[in-house]
């Protein structure tokens, strides 16, 4: 088994109440960091998922570590009618029900703060569930993505974003620098919290992308899956069928 | 929370069903307050600000949730939250 990556590495807790911890703390920037470290390319990467989604027409749809609800009230346009956000920060929840709410979506998004390893839903429930920038922080990836298989429905749609890694060169060492040495010293502009952002890109390093995530989504029960690589490779869109 | 949403949510842990006590609500018939009991563990899963809070214990306040449910004393029929469940009070010891 690899080493566990977590966010703080003297911290005696486990990777899930690290993370937990650590989104807490950085919440209040979290929607003004992203764009910067990612260029604003994280915006196009979250409509392709919408447009993903949107092919199957859901009702119903689960987006799991919502955060601050960013890629959930993006979902609002494929026309479901009910769209549940959940995240274990109540921290980031808080953050993304104001914006919710100034938007005019509580009708359609609510929020439950809660573990995508324990969810608190009966099973075939939602017609597609996503994941943006999330799966990295499972503490058990296998039992996170079983919970998903169990909740969503025959025929349904699983649709992660996920960072990845370009294995191309130039793009791979510009890459390595980047997160390396560029990605710490901006989120350090943004908060105090330097380990959180060392940690966004070291988890993304040993997250286990492409094919391999392909495999183990096999390997828990999905069909008709297919990983699409984004930008040179640093993000990737993997979609799957129940 | 909308109260549609609300009736089919169940236990996160044994996936049991869960009761629904409502304390306040907002002008469309959202929940902004309560809270479930799960029918087999007891526990109970507050809802603070229209988000129900249903994470595994040990993520749990349990410091920061006791006087919110404690503000709900007569809606808890006599019970104790104690350790994120609901309990019958035990007998006092002569």
């Amino acid at each position: 088994m690899d080493k566990k990556v977590t966010p703080y590495k003297d911290s005696t807790l486990g990777k899930k109440e690290q993370v937990t911890k650590m989104f807490d703390t950085i919440s209040g920037n979290y929607d003004g960091l992203n764009r910067v470290i990612s260029f604003g390319i994280d915006i196009k990467w979250r409509k392709r998922v919408v447009s993903i989604v949107s092919e199957k027409h859901p009702a119903k749809i689960l987006d799991i570590a919502t955060g601050t609800g960013d890629l959930a009230i993006n979902m609002t346009k494929t026309g479901a009618k009910e769209i549940i956000g959940l995240d274990i920060s109540a921290g980031m929840l808080e953050v993304g029900k104001r914006k919710i709410t100034e938007k005019n979506l509580d009708g359609i998004i609510n929020m439950i703060v809660g573990d995508s390893e324990n969810l608190p839903f009966e099973a075939n429930s939602f017609d597609a569930i996503t994941v943006a920038f999330g799966v990295r922080n499972f503490e058990n990836l296998e039992k996170g993505l079983s919970e998903i298989y169990r909740v969503l429905k025959p025929g349904g749609s699983f649709v992660v974003l996920e960072t990845s890694i370009p294995t191309k060169t130039p793009f791979k060492q510009g890459y390595k620098l980047y997160t390396k040495f560029i990605l710490p010293a901006i989120g350090k502009l943004f908060s105090k919290d330097r380990s959180a952002y060392a940690y966004l890109s070291e988890s993304a390093a040993a997250f286990p992308h492409g094919a391999a995530f392909n495999n183990i989504l096999n390997k828990i029960g999905f069909i008709g899956i297919d990983n699409r690589p984004q930008t040179f490779g640093v993000a990737s869109i993997y979609v799957a069928t129940k | 929370m909308k109260i549609e949403t609300i009736h089919k949510l169940c236990c996160p842990f044994d996936k049991a069903d869960l009761s629904l006590t409502e304390i306040t609500k907002d002008v469309n018939d959202n929940i902004l307050e309560g809270f479930f009991v799960c029918s087999s563990c007891n526990r109970l899963y507050p809802i603070v600000k229209g988000i129900p809070i249903m994470s595994p214990d040990e993520f749990r306040e349990f410091k920061l949730e006791r006087p919110l449910v404690e503000k709900w004393q007569k809606h808890l029929k006599g019970k104790t939250f104690e350790n994120f469940r609901l309990t019958e009070p035990l007998p006092i010891e002569n």
